[in-house]
Order: structure tokens, then sequence, then C-alpha cells
């Protein structure tokens, strides 16, 4: 919420308000406008769209309709400042600077579309082969910001605040949808647990999603509103690490979340074990407590709200915890306001991929208050480069070897793979922890129409020790008329 | 103290005849009223003091002629009225609007014109 005095924000709550827009263009002789020149228009800024997202590089975009004394031509390319004042209230509010991407002339005014400084980040091409240093976030933010003619607002402090705000990383070259700074500041707001957004300044600033209510939106301050049904948080997290073939699973204390997928990051491909948990336990852990209710409401303009700021709700249709993060508002001008709280229903999970379908089942089966210890999850694919021939003999087809640095861990493992197989067969998946006993699990089987078939085995598995464990997987399939010879 | 005759009103420097049979002013806000879930209004006022005149005059037909200029103009209108909250003219950008005239009868034989008219119009501020 931009800082403001007492008087301002007791008059903004006052039942009759009088505004005075202005705005500054950067034309070569600079142009102001003021309330008579202003026909129409609304600034969208926001931080998600329909779920709560954290890596988010979203552009605030402003729209207006102005009567200039310019060519429609002179426009493009200009910086746009807009700014807002409370009649006798001697603060000026800025609501933030833009630049002009396109001008539609008609008979009596132009309308303007601009973007806020976000859309620097996709001007400027990113290679991995020239960006191969291991720094902090920080200095990560500052070379990003550097190369794209954008100021870093977050402080160092406030940055080594966020989760894995003082780890230090590099860009690990596995993913082939990176190709300007944008999409690496994307990851690394991911990295750090964060969404980033221009401030009003024009500066880059990392935001985190917090349970703290920047203010209250009572019945007499809103025009109409939404609220949801359920509330809405993260209480798992997985994310792929590449050269392992894994996909790993970590957990926080809340309840009834939503597991959120954090996909391949180049910036969590850490090849310590432990480190790359500790990272995405941070980033889950800033969940923990964090759970907000999704909203919709219309209500009176107040241009000091930001996206991030916790509203809470009252009165009327509003319970006790009617909060949640402003994900998007729009002010409009000469209007009012609308602001959103985006977020998933926990309770639609069965429209989730298999892995999250899996992970949410094996979380609800394992994760139990009542036990002490971690709780982590492995998804298991076979992605052997050559392939394997399987008999009747039990023969070794996956294995992954773990640190385990709490005493008693409740271990989740799913293996997959798909082969062919004659009608008749019958393949087991066995699994032993530290070459113990072999567990065998139910496995349940998917048959493709090309005649392959999946076959997915999860269990469970309480590991106590610190220290190194292995998990092997193994595989016998009987009477079978062909071998399993092109397991994948 | 002077008098109001001491402030004629004008319409691009063109003093207005005397005394019109009727001068109304009409104050308006410009304002965005919303209705809360309380039932309580919250209105932004985009502007106060908009105004709105409507007028009639009894002319002779070179007025019907210029007020018909007016009225046909498609610039704004440069209006000078007294302002008794400052006791002096304000000039304001208006439009002419609505404009009627009305040819009064047995007028034609009146010397010096070519008939008598009653004209009424308002005058909008922009």
């Amino acid at each position: 919420m931009y800082p403001t005095s007492a008087a301002f924000q007791a008059a903004i709550k006052s039942n009759i308000r009088v505004f005075h827009w202005s705005g500054v263009i950067n034309t070569p002789t600079p142009i102001t406008f003021g309330d008579s020149d202003i026909i129409e228009g609304n600034l969208v800024r926001s931080i998600a769209g329909e779920s709560l997202e954290i890596g988010s590089v979203y552009s605030s975009q402003l729209s207006l309709n102005v009567k200039l004394p310019v060519s429609r031509y002179e426009l493009y390319g200009c910086e746009i400042s807009l700014s807002v004042e409370l009649d006798g209230i001697a603060e000026v509010i800025p609501m933030g600077t833009f630049i002009i991407t396109e001008a539609l002339q008609s008979v009596g005014s132009i309308k303007i579309m601009a973007y806020d400084s976000m859309i620097k980040f996709d001007d400027v091409a990113f290679s991995p082969a020239s960006n191969t240093n291991i720094q902090t976030p920080y200095a990560w933010l500052s070379d990003m910001c550097l190369a794209c003619g954008v100021t870093l607002g977050s402080t160092s402090a406030e940055i080594q605040g966020l989760p894995n705000g003082n780890r230090k990383t590099g860009f690990a070259d596995v993913v082939s949808d990176v190709a300007t700074w944008r999409d690496v500041l994307g990851y690394m707001a991911a990295f750090l647990g964060s969404y980033a957004y221009i401030g009003r300044d024009g500066a880059l600033y990392m935001g985190q999603y917090r349970s703290i209510s920047a203010d209250t939106v009572p019945s007499s301050f809103r025009f109409t509103s939404n609220l949801s049904d359920f509330r809405t948080s993260y209480d798992g997290l997985y994310a792929t690490y590449k050269d392992g073939g894994l996909q790993e699973y970590v957990s926080n204390n809340n309840t009834l979340g939503i597991i959120l997928n954090l996909g391949t990051n180049p910036f969590l491909q850490f090849n310590d074990q432990t480190n790359r948990l500790n990272a995405l336990q941070e980033i889950i852990d800033a969940w923990n407590g964090v759970y907000y209710v999704p909203y919709s409401a219309n209500m009176p303009l107040i241009p000091t709200y930001d996206v991030g700021d916790v509203l809470t709700f009252i009165d009327n249709q509003a319970g006790a915890y009617d909060l949640g993060a402003i994900t998007e508002v729009t002010y409009y001008i000469g209007g009012g306001m609308d602001v959103m709280c985006s977020g998933d229903n926990p309770r639609l999970t069965e429209a989730q991929d298999r892995f999250t379908k899996t992970i949410a089942g094996l979380s609800k089966d394992y994760n139990n208050g009542q036990e002490v210890g971690g709780k982590n999850f492995w998804l298991l694919h076979t992605e052997n480069t050559s392939s394997l021939t399987v008999g009747s003999t039990k023969t070794q087809v996956a294995e992954i070897e773990f640190k385990q640095t709490v005493d008693v861990q409740r271990m989740g493992l799913m293996f997959t793979c798909e082969g062919t197989l004659s009608a008749t067969a019958t393949a087991v998946i066995l699994i032993t922890i530290d070459d113990d006993v072999l567990y065998e699990f139910e496995t349940t089987e998917e048959k493709l129409p090309n005649g392959k078939r999946i076959l997915t085995s999860t269990c469970g598995f309480r590991i106590t020790g610190k220290g190194t464990h292995t998990a092997k997987v193994y595989l016998t399939i009987t009477n079978n008329a062909l071998l399993w010879s092109d397991i994948q | 103290m002077a008098k109001l005759k001491s402030y004629p009103e004008s319409i691009n420097n063109v003093t207005l005849p005397n005394e019109p049979t009727f001068w109304t002013t009409r104050r308006d806000v410009v304002e965005n009223v919303g209705t809360t879930e309380a039932g309580t209004d919250v209105v932004d006022i985009m502007r106060v003091g908009k105004l709105t005149i409507t007028a009639s005059y009894n002319v002779s037909s070179n007025w019907l002629v210029q007020f018909e200029a007016w009225a046909d103009e498609t610039s704004p209108l440069s209006v000078k009225l007294y302002d008794p909250a400052t006791s002096a003219y304000i000039t304001l950008d208006m439009r002419m609007r609505n404009f009627t005239s009305d040819y009064v009868s047995y007028s034609k034989n009146t010397s010096g014109t070519l008939g008598l008219y009653v004209v009424s119009f308002d005058l909008i501020e922009f």
C-alpha cells in the first residue's frame, strides 16, 4: 500500500471525495494534461491469473482516452506518468510511469495504450552461455536490471528476507523456453517464492504473499462483493530435477491446501540434494499460515492500494476469516475500482494431473500431523538411454540415493514405466530400501491402444536413521511370450 | 453601489439586449454516485458549479439573425456573465442549444424591423 498521511487515509474513506488526475508525457516538448483533458481511462495491475502464482512477471496496463495537442505519430515509445490527488489534501499519489505502445486517434481525442517497464525485460535476449555466474539472487536481479535499463527497487536486505534470498545459485541451461531476461526474471521470482512487479516509481520489486492485513473493507465501503466458499493455500510443492530425472516433493504445515508445481526451474537444479531440497522447503515454508479466501469486489477508488495488499472483508456476508491478497486491481479514472483475489479450489483436485493427484493421495495417506519427522515423496521414472530386457528373474530398473537429515522420514515412492507385454504376462514391481526386504506393492496397469502397457506402483515407507539411504526398484515379468525389451 | 445594469451579458463580445424575458441559471455537480452494500452512498465529484442558463429575449429581426448564428456556431461561445460571488465578470466557454424563436403576432407593420420575435435558448457550459 502506498504510504500516505493520516489525513489522506481519513479523507479517502469519506462519503464525498474529489479526485484530480494529471499526467505528463515526455514528448520532445513535455505535455501535461489534467482532469479537463481526460475523457476516460483505467489502469490494471496484476500479479496472478486464475491461480495464486509465484514467478509471475505481469506488466501493468494503462488505457487512457485524452485530448492532446499532438499528433498520434509522436507518442510511440514516450513515457507517460500518471498521478492523482485528493481535493484538500496536499499529497500527490503517483500511479506509475508507462511506455506508450499504441495511440488511436479519434476526432477529438487520442486513446493511449501503455505498459510499465516490465516490457523492457522482453527487449533484451538472454544467453545462458554468457551468464554462468553462481551468485546471490540480488546479484542476479541487479544484472538483469542493468541489462534491461530498469532500476532495481528492492534492496539487498529485502531480497535476503525472501525465501532463498541468501542462497547462491546459477542458471542451469535445462529449459528451452528462456529467450529474454523476462523469462529469467520469472524463474528467479519463483526461486524466491515471490512475484515480480514494477512499482509506482518504475523500479522492479519482488513481492511476497503474506497474511498480514493491510486494510479492512466494510460493507459501507464496497459496492459489490463476491466471497468464495473455500480457503486456498499451498501445502506442498514439487519441482523437477532434470539431471536426476526426479520430481521432488516437499510440504509445509498447512492443511487442505493445493500442491504447487514449479516444474523445471533453472535456478533450482542444485546437484547437491540437501541444498536442493532445502531450497524447495524454503519456498513452501513461506506459505505456512497463509490462507486466502478468493474474492472479487467493486468499491470506491482507493488509489493507494497495490497488488499484494491483503484486504479483510467484514460485515454482511463476510465471516471471521475473509481475507486475501489483491492479485488484480483495476483503477477507473473518474470511477471506482475492481479488486480481485484469485485462487484454486482445493476441492477440485481431481482436475489435477496424474503426478499431482498421486502426490495429493500420498500426502493424504502419510501426512499424519501426529507423527514427527520429515515428509518427502519421490516420483521415479525409468529414463534409460538403452532398452532393458526383463524376464522372470528380477531385474533392477531404477535406483535413487538420498540423504536423510531427520531421524524419521515418511517416504512415498511412485515408479512408472511403459513397455510391450503379451496378454498373459504378469509384471511385479519390487522395491528395497537399503537392500533390505523386498517390498511388493500393488501394481496398476494402463493398457494403451498400441499394445503397450504403463505400469505404476505407489508405496510408502517409514525410513529411520539419518544419513544416506538407497531405494532400488526391481521388475519381474512372468508368462510373457515376449521379453520386456523396450522398457522405457 | 453599482447596479446590475452595469454588467450586461455578452456573447463573443457582443452585448446582449437588456432585460431578458426570463433568465434561469442552474448549477450542476458532475459526480459518480455508488450505493454501497450498507445502503450508503459514496460520491466521487468530478466537477462542481457547471452552469446551464435558460434565457428568453424579445428581439427584432436583426437580433433574431444574430441569435440564430450563435445557435449554429460550431466553436465554443465566449459568454461573459456577472458572478455575484466575486462581484465581477466571469467568462465561460458555452454552447447554445434548444434555440426557438416565436413570431410576435401583428408585428409585421412595426417600423424599423422585419417583425418582432421571442427567442429562447439554453447556454450550456462545456
